[in-house]
């Protein structure tokens, strides 16, 4: 777990895929410590879930992170899907920018575990 | 009536200490959570386009920002010194395929404070530039 920034990120690795829990605030202060966990996910395995279900806060910084690898990881094959749950807001911010005409948004961990 | 202003550095280290300034106050005033929320999250997309933008991430520059509650009206001001920002409030959207496609790392920010405020100005005023949020609530 890290904690330097107001963002806690916990990385899992389930077979051949990476899951990375946000809690806390993906913001201006705290995305390059994403960044920098999500690029080690990347070297082990290009299948990665993001669990968003305790995530209090995305700003565009962070939204643009997640983006900003999508293309990549695809290109070796693997993809970023993204959990979440009972958690509005953050649904909202990604319903708005449009992000599930491009990327698969669950409920529940299991189905996003299963859609590799 | 309640009006509160705090000054901040232009670091994004101080933006969540900004954010729970404002929180606090607006528990004061009963707003519910959700709407707590989305009005953090519209504000801390201005402060970053300030810093971004006016400021060039310089991070030791000032912002002012003042926050007004009034009856059913809360207003946000950000002001700063940096760069001016032009707003066509007609043409703030978003093309995720086309940002998808360029790599962009960017062009989220005014549409979701659009989104989650009812008005957005952004204008000059007095030798300070300006970001006004406007949201009617309860």
């Amino acid at each position: 777990m890290s904690n330097k920034t107001n963002l806690k990120i916990n990385k899992e690795l389930r077979g051949d895929i990476c899951i990375i829990k946000l809690n806390g605030s993906l913001n201006a202060y705290s995305s390059p410590e994403f960044e920098e966990e999500l690029k080690k996910c990347i070297n082990e395995t290009p299948k990665i879930i993001l669990d968003l279900k305790e995530l209090e806060y995305i700003s565009s910084i962070g939204l643009g992170v997640i983006i900003g690898y999508l293309e990549e990881i695809r290109e070796k094959g693997g993809d970023i899907k993204i959990y979440i749950e009972n958690n509005p807001v953050i649904k909202e911010i990604f319903e708005i920018t449009g992000f599930p005409k491009i990327m698969s948004f669950f409920e529940n961990l299991e189905d996003a575990i299963q859609s590799f | 009536m309640a009006e509160i202003a705090i000054t901040i550095y232009s670091n994004p280290i101080f933006i969540p200490p900004l954010l729970s300034f404002l929180d606090s106050f607006l528990k004061t005033e009963d707003i519910e959570k959700e709407e707590r929320k989305k009005i953090a999250i519209a504000t801390e997309e201005a402060v970053t386009n300030i810093i971004k933008h006016s400021y060039e991430n310089k991070k030791d520059k000032i912002i002012i920002v003042e926050i007004k509650f009034n009856k059913d009206l809360l207003s946000i001001t950000l002001k700063h010194k940096g760069k001016s920002f032009s707003l066509d409030n007609n043409n703030i959207k978003v093309n995720i395929n086309k940002i998808l496609k360029e790599k962009k790392k960017g062009g989220f920010g005014l549409f979701i404070i659009k989104n989650f405020v009812d008005e957005l100005e952004i204008g000059e005023k007095e030798g300070w530039k300006f970001y006004l949020l406007k949201k009617k609530l309860k």
